[in-house]
């Protein structure tokens, strides 16, 4: 039960103790009572942020933090939902504040450019190679809560690579448009929960510069039609959505395994050695 | 045929079948072995040259036999034209055969081999591995991608 509930620590927002239980918050909105302490889990999830004596966020979800505004005051750290979690003094001053002062304007995210939260990197949990993240996935999606597990599962395990995600199947098409050979990406992931995701699909591949980049259609559950055109219009898989997030990231998991672990990318400059 | 890329039947592995093209001896004693391992409800037909896995595939449309879901191409055939040459006549043979994913599995990690086997249209390129026991561990992550993640192709209610 236990295990079950930690499975996938990118689901988790966030973790509040109470005493010898703990409320399991997840990005979805559930929630869930166990009977552990908040140490037991500050234990097993190890890149999480024990910001309070009663909180363990999970970086990811972070949005900002306010310093104590005054002397005997708590500070406190905003989530991405908007929801507002206490950050005491002694702690404050232990974790955040030391990270928050290494955090350089330049590791900041260019504007525009959609990438995981700032505090993930400060935190030390991604560790970031830009000079070798040759190899890039570009990934349309337009579920802002799947597109943070997309960049938390990259994140803890493939982060050799680089992620691009995109709202818009056509956000995706303008900028590979404008991009020279050696800035292609290594593989596209389509959202097929988006109108226009068959037609960029087909744009991609009756265009001579891309049609060789293996392109992924996520097809929306129940929709074989879409599901059988992805292949007619060259798709190189076509995998159904899973709706429910567990079941979501194992079908990530297996798709990342195999593209970014076993197939091999075409890409101008591999250095995959022989 | 139809009910064997249904998701939810448990038939689904044991109605599988899968397309071997292999000229190798060595790799395709590898090949068996990793499939028996991990493969295990996946019927495997195995061809040593591209004109048989040709002859073999125009059966089946003729017969009505059942079609391989998925095919694993070695490119040299003994040279790269001849996997080629397999791969343009497959796509071509009718839109039923031309839609099976072709997975190329190659010795060669020359990236214009990879990158013009894309460009012809197969599904995906992997490099055998170097190592003996990452066989098993490939052959798990293939099968694991093909068969339980990926909806395959089922174009027989459209034509």
């Amino acid at each position: 039960m236990i295990q079950e509930a930690i499975q996938y620590p990118a689901l988790i927002k966030y973790l509040k103790g109470f005493s010898n239980y703990t409320w399991v918050h997840y990005g979805d909105g559930r929630k869930v009572l166990l009977a552990k302490s908040l140490v037991f889990f500050e234990k097993k999830l190890s890149g999480f942020l024990r910001v309070h004596k009663t909180a363990l966020v999970n970086p990811h979800y972070i949005a900002d933090f306010q310093a104590p505004p005054g002397h005997k005051m708590a500070g406190s750290v905003s989530l991405r939902d908007g929801e507002t979690l206490p950050v005491s003094r002694r702690r404050w001053s232990l974790i955040i504040d030391p990270l928050l002062v290494t955090m350089l304007p330049s590791s900041l995210p260019a504007h525009g450019e959609p990438v995981s939260s700032p505090f993930v990197a400060l935190a030390g949990l991604e560790k970031k190679h830009p000079s070798v993240a040759s190899r890039r996935m570009w990934m349309v999606m337009a579920d802002e809560l799947k597109s943070g597990l997309v960049q938390q599962l990259m994140g803890e395990k493939w982060s050799q690579w680089g992620l691009k995600l995109f709202d818009t199947g056509n956000g995706l098409q303008k900028v590979i448009a404008g991009i020279g050979e050696a800035d292609m990406p290594a593989v596209i992931v389509l959202d097929g929960s988006q109108p226009g995701s068959l037609l960029t699909l087909q744009t991609l591949k009756n265009n001579s510069r891309f049609r060789f980049i293996p392109t992924i259609l996520l097809s929306s559950a129940g929709n074989y039609d879409q599901a059988q055109q992805g292949y007619a219009s060259g798709a190189n898989s076509v995998i159904v959505y899973p709706t429910d997030l567990p079941r979501f990231i194992q079908v990530l998991e297996k798709m990342f395994r195999y593209w970014l672990s076993v197939a091999s990318a075409p890409q101008a400059g591999n250095v995959r050695s022989c | 045929m139809n009910d064997s890329r249904n998701k939810k039947s448990p038939n689904r592995l044991r109605k599988a079948r899968i397309l071997v093209i292999e000229d190798s001896a060595d790799h395709l004693l590898l090949i068996k072995n990793a499939l028996q391992q991990s493969f295990t409800d996946v019927e495997a037909v195995i061809m040593t040259d591209e004109h048989t896995a040709i002859h073999y595939l125009e059966e089946c449309m003729q017969t009505g036999l059942r079609l391989p879901q998925l095919i694993l191409l070695d490119l040299y055939l003994p040279e790269r034209e001849n996997g080629w040459a397999f791969l343009t006549k497959v796509k071509n043979l009718n839109p039923e055969v031309g839609q099976i994913p072709v997975v190329v599995f190659s010795n060669s990690c020359n990236s214009e081999d990879i990158a013009e086997s894309y460009d012809r249209g197969v599904a995906s390129y992997v490099v055998k591995p170097m190592n003996f026991t990452e066989w098993t561990d490939y052959f798990q992550t293939l099968k694991e991608y093909w068969w339980e993640t990926v909806l395959l192709p089922n174009t027989h209610s459209m034509y």
